[in-house]
């Protein structure tokens, strides 16, 4: 045999990583040499894979075949078409005559409102943008999704003017404020800002649901309000969820240490602690939580422990951007504990919910219908 | 599946449909779950594969046996789940490339001989040898990280991928004898 390209075979091989973070220079090779190690690796994948096995559900799975069928195959495609090219051969694709990708998972997409009202758009053509105000500097990149203020001197901007940032359904953004705390926003979510954070305080007004990680600074303490209530920090890690349709409110402290102020109640929170507003009821708790799950969709996965059904399909709906309808309310109040990939496309995590209840799901356009089965 | 349903009436119809699926849909998740390495994602293209099999009916004329149509299908799609991901991670378009050509030759009964012959050869690996070789081809796992892990030398790690690529580099280039085809088209399945 010809020669063993070792570190040829060891960057091909590495090609498939998810993790593989910086493009490493390929090393010498030929093509001729490229192709016969990618074929032995594709075919050494498959015999060492082909090996294991699992069991099927394969009653379900023709449920779920049956079911899709009657779906109006097209809509179904269309969605489908987010992790699949649909590959179409021996037959003649149909006219198309339906709108694509009725559901689809979110993406970065956010608009700026300034104080003088006007409103950026800050995604949706990929048009990096940056601007000043008064000495700020805002600075928007649309790849990573993410807007920056940049401040050479403290001094700079207004304290009293406020912008906000908004985020709509089906969108998520970051937020750089100029004392370097960073701001996750999640769908439907949005925080209103002062252009320079004043001599006493940095405060943050929040609807929805964010993940800050905020600069130390012992003098100005840094302070999150949503609702009645505030979260007085110095330097630190923790999650909001405080959407105005959700019954429960949610702050979960990663790392440091935070005050949650409201009804005037004080309550000092330790890092993996959560405290669980139920608004209907009107009564906090306090517990212990891995609080990295309820941070986990800064990092594309939504996190769903014991949730009401209802309260999960809000989460979903806010992301990939739907309606579900419910033909039993008793579906409603099912608890569902799981990870949902954000960026797969929702039939994933229909047919997980499928798979673990008896709750079945029928895609039509942006509305999905749920029903219990007997 | 046209000429075979046309007389039909549609619950006979469908009730072959459930048999031809209840039949295929294991093995046929097996045998993509090989190519794609998830068990989820594996259901996922064979129920894609069926409900698109069920809509089109009418319009499908099978040209050759309904059992290799199923294996070809299921390849190309799972071949389009493994090119989209490497167009995702925005990996080098050799492995674009790549997976298209072999998408392109199709499903042949000498690739089924080769995954099994490279099946068996990779079994007869010393283990040590067998584990290197998995964590480097399949996992993408670089020599210093499989060296780190297992605690031994770079040059180690080295000499065994290049040992499991010799085996099986051999299997892959002399003619199949006509026995050992006839042998392992009766095991596959």
């Amino acid at each position: 045999m010809e020669k063993f390209n070792t570190s040829a075979w060891e960057w091909l091989a590495g090609m498939r990583r998810r993790d593989r973070r910086e493009a490493v220079p390929p090393p010498e090779m030929t093509p001729e040499e490229a192709r016969q190690l990618l074929r032995v690796q594709f075919l050494a994948g498959r015999a060492i894979r082909g090996t294991i096995a699992r069991g099927y559900n394969i009653e379900r799975a023709w449920r779920r075949v049956t079911g899709r069928r009657r779906r109006k195959a097209r809509v179904w495609w269309a969605a489908a078409a987010a992790v699949i090219i649909a590959g179409l051969f021996l037959s003649i694709p149909r006219e198309s005559d339906d709108k694509p990708a009725a559901i689809a998972p979110g993406s970065a997409k956010a608009e700026l409102l300034l104080s003088s009202g006007e409103v950026i758009s800050l995604a949706g053509h990929g048009e990096d943008r940056r601007w000043q105000a008064r000495g700020v500097i805002i600075d928007n990149d649309t790849v990573a999704g993410r807007l920056r203020y940049e401040s050479a001197d403290a001094n700079n901007g207004d304290a009293s003017r406020f912008h906000e940032l908004r985020v709509p359904r089906g969108g998520e953004y970051r937020l750089d404020l100029p004392d370097g705390t960073r701001v996750w926003l999640n769908s439907l979510s949005s925080a209103r800002f002062p252009e320079r954070f004043g001599e006493v305080s940095r405060d943050v007004y929040l609807r929805g649901e964010a993940y800050f990680e905020v600069a130390p600074d012992a003098r100005l303490p840094f302070r999150v309000h949503f609702g009645e209530q505030v979260i007085t920090v110095a330097g630190t890690r923790f999650n909001v969820s405080a959407y105005d349709d959700d019954d429960v409110w949610r702050a979960t402290l990663v790392e440091g240490a935070i005050r949650l102020s409201g009804n005037g109640q004080e309550i000092d929170m330790a890092p993996s602690e959560q405290y669980a507003l139920d608004r209907r009821a009107g009564v906090g708790r306090l517990e212990r939580v891995d609080a990295t799950l309820y941070i986990s969709w800064v990092e594309g996965r939504f996190y769903f422990r014991a949730y009401a059904f209802e309260e999960l399909v809000r989460k979903l709906e806010r992301w990939y951007d739907f309606q579900m309808i419910y033909l039993d309310d008793s579906v409603k109040s099912k608890r569902f504990t799981g990870f949902v990939d954000k960026h797969a496309p929702i039939e994933r995590a229909l047919s997980l919910l499928e798979m673990t209840t008896n709750i079945a799901f029928q895609i039509t356009d942006k509305t999905i219908t749920a029903r219990s089965l007997k | 599946m046209k000429d075979q349903y046309r007389n039909d009436s549609e619950g006979e119809e469908r009730r072959r449909f459930e048999t031809l699926f209840k039949t295929h849909y294991a093995p046929l998740c097996n045998y993509v779950q090989a190519i794609l390495g998830d068990f989820d994602e594996a259901e996922d293209v064979v129920q894609e594969l069926f409900a698109h099999l069920w809509d089109d009916r009418k319009e499908r004329t099978i040209v050759s046996s309904e059992k290799s149509y199923l294996y070809a299908s299921a390849r190309y799609r799972a071949l389009n789940v493994l090119k989209h991901k490497a167009v995702m991670q925005r990996n080098n378009p050799l492995l674009v490339d790549f997976i298209e050509s072999v998408q392109q030759e199709g499903y042949s009964e000498e690739e089924e001989r080769a995954v099994e012959e490279i099946s068996r050869v990779i079994g007869e690996l010393p283990p040590r040898c067998r584990e290197i070789f998995t964590k480097s081809c399949l996992e993408g796992k670089s020599y210093k990280e499989i060296a780190d892990e297992a605690g031994i030398s770079i040059n180690t790690v080295k000499y065994h991928v290049k040992q499991a690529y010799k085996a099986i580099h051999a299997v892959l280039q002399p003619p199949i004898t006509p026995l050992l085809l006839l042998l392992s088209a009766k095991s596959r399945f």
